[in-house]
């Protein structure tokens, strides 16, 4: 070892282990949590630790999973979409309108085939997605006020449609995969896990994900290196709303039934799953497996609160609080971060 | 007085002179640099060169109008100007960052119209901004840097991260980036490493044009040279390159022809004669 090495190992080991933790507190922070969580509600009630339960926190958190998909590519680019809950509600309003209901429900009533109500749907979001897309990139509005009028569309469409009924039928496949099991496993749970994975494996090992890395961390020198930025930000805008749109057929059959408004709380899970687990406000940090984190943070919060006697209407304070503490760490991880490079 | 990382010399400001000072930064033997970007420089352009990017009549708003200029291939055009006399909006024009309002760009004969960078890059046109922060990723290791501009090359779906290495290494090793490691983080480099790391990502699938926006600014002494060696052997391989900047001594110690720009307009070229700085600033 020359003296420069030795100097530099020294050197390392001064800053040691307070700058290791500094500069992953994106990643430590949000698993701490969970397994604090996890801790207090195994102690605080009996009835949590059981496998019926855990069942119950994977299919609970399954409609935010595959809306958190789409928005983590969002957020990575450090966007936002606001729209989600609502177009998801849109494009499960939409397969139910072309499916065939009871003769008391007062909708379209266009009988056409399962896979052409389902197509409907997904074209339904699609557009609404790109409708987003050339609003960001082509007409320059911030994504935070696009995705704003977006969901008001939506939420419109959604009105006009059902027109303050309840619809209940949708389509076989739809309603298998939102509320059918196999061997015990709800097919919710599995197209969850595989969207995560699919949105892991896009986002790393493929040259589109590096695209989506490298505009969220610096957007300017993406532009520098001859990126097509606003390809590749109307495709997460286009990505989210898909997600939202599949997240929001799968809900109607989960529910087991399609209304207005029915979506509502899930434009704040699925924010707060990405951004409580660590996936970086400011972009080009985090990832899916942040996202898988955060949303078993939101899913044992809410199931572990419903097990312990507490007053149900400190539940919504205590959700706002966490997301609050998450919003803090967010950035001070970024700060550190900042601090650790220069 | 700091070089690597590591502290080289201490004592004190008034025993200092600056050739004792540059030998301290570079090592001895560079103490003839200084002098040649101050003196008289003689520009030799063989105008009989292949024309790489030709462009005509182009204007936006008050930013430049008319400018007519060619670049050819294995020559280094400068061009010169006081701050904000619209070289480096006519720079990013080139690059597609900003859209020309007039005017014709050619690329190889082929009239374009780059409607963003990406565009420009797959025409064959390179771009390295003056501010190195907005075009590196300093919270990224230096391969994925190098990899960035050239990644469909490598790969069209799935990433091939060894590959990636293996570029950025072989960059690594003939611009002597230090430190030699391709996954150190782009932030821990200095000032000169990163610049080098900037033009690396152009260089290993080589455009057809590559311009630089003040490539030696705020750089020491020693990987000023090295960038300008960098800069030279690429054009002997028969890049066409321009250079832009605001510092005469930039553009003495890199061109072959320059072309001197004042509100907005070419005001004067300079070819094959001798130029010194008191010539280029009495023409802009």
């Amino acid at each position: 070892m020359t003296a420069s090495q030795i100097n530099l190992v020294q050197s390392r080991g001064r800053q040691g282990a307070g700058a290791w933790i500094k500069s992953r507190m994106r990643n430590i922070a949000p698993f701490v949590t969970l397994l604090l969580l996890i801790a207090f509600f195994s102690l605080a009630s009996p009835s949590f630790t059981t496998i019926d339960n855990v069942g119950n926190i994977l299919t609970q958190v399954s409609v935010t999973a595959i809306i958190a998909v789409g928005l983590t590519f969002v957020i990575l680019c450090a966007e936002i979409d606001l729209s989600t809950a609502s177009i998801a509600n849109a494009a499960g309003i939409v397969v139910a309108y072309f499916t065939l209901q009871e003769s008391y429900v007062n909708i379209g009533n266009v009988p056409l085939s399962g896979g052409l109500a389902i197509a409907l749907a997904f074209l339904t979001c699609s557009f609404l997605g790109i409708v987003n897309a050339v609003g960001l990139t082509l007409i320059g509005i911030p994504s935070f006020i696009m995705t704003l009028a977006m969901m008001q569309i939506a939420s419109g469409i959604s009105a006009l449609l059902i027109r303050g009924q309840i619809a209940y039928k949708v389509p076989d496949l739809v309603a298998t995969l939102g509320a059918g099991t196999i061997g015990g496993i709800p097919w919710i749970v599995i197209v969850a896990a595989v969207l995560l994975l699919l949105g892991h494996l896009v986002l790393t090992y493929t040259r589109f994900g590096r695209y989506v890395y490298m505009v969220g961390g610096n957007r300017e020198a993406a532009e520098y290196s001859g990126v097509n930025v606003k390809l590749v930000l109307g495709a997460v805008m286009v990505i989210s709303a898909i997600c939202s749109g599949f997240a929001g057929m799968l809900g109607v059959a989960h529910f087991g039934s399609a209304q207005q408004n029915e979506f509502d709380s899930y434009l704040l899970d699925g924010i707060a799953a990405v951004v409580v687990g660590g996936t970086s406000l400011f972009g080009g940090r985090g990832g899916i497996g942040n996202t898988i984190i955060g949303l078993f943070v939101l899913g044992v919060l809410n199931n572990g609160l419903d097990h312990i006697n507490i007053d149900s209407f400190l539940k919504i304070l205590i959700r706002g609080l966490i997301l609050l503490v998450a919003l803090v760490i967010n950035v001070y991880a970024q700060r550190f971060r900042a601090t650790a490079v220069e | 007085m700091f070089r690597n990382g590591r502290k080289i010399m201490a004592g004190p400001a008034r025993d200092c002179s600056k050739a004792a000072l540059i030998e301290h930064m570079i090592g001895a033997g560079h103490e003839g640099l200084e002098e040649s970007y101050t003196g008289d420089v003689r520009l030799a352009s063989d105008s009989g060169l292949r024309p790489v990017l030709t462009v005509e009549g182009l204007g936006l708003g008050r930013a430049y109008r008319d400018i007519a200029l060619e670049v050819r291939s294995g020559e280094v055009l400068g061009i010169y100007g006081f701050m904000g006399c619209g070289q480096l909006p006519l720079a990013r024009t080139l690059f597609g960052k900003l859209r020309p309002e007039r005017g014709i760009l050619r690329v190889e004969g082929k009239p374009r119209s780059f409607r963003n960078t990406a565009m420009a890059r797959l025409a064959g046109v390179a771009f390295v901004p003056e501010n190195r922060r907005s075009m590196l990723f300093h919270h990224e290791p230096v391969y994925k840097n190098t990899s960035i501009s050239i990644l469909e090359r490598i790969s069209r779906l799935w990433l091939k991260p060894a590959a990636e290495r293996g570029i950025a290494r072989q960059q690594v090793d003939q611009l002597q980036i230090r430190p030699p490691r391709v996954d150190a983080l782009l932030g821990s480099l200095s000032g000169g490493n990163q610049q080098k790391v900037a033009l690396a990502k152009w260089l290993t699938f080589p455009p057809k044009v590559l311009i630089l926006s003040e490539p030696t600014r705020g750089m020491d002494v020693g990987a000023k040279e090295d960038v300008v060696r960098i800069i030279r052997r690429l054009r002997d391989e028969g890049l066409a390159v321009i250079v832009v900047s605001t510092e005469p001594e930039t553009v003495l110690s890199l061109s072959d022809r320059i072309l001197v720009m004042k509100k907005g307009e070419i005001v004067s070229e300079f070819t094959n004669e001798t130029v010194s700085k008191d010539r280029l600033l009495a023409a802009a």
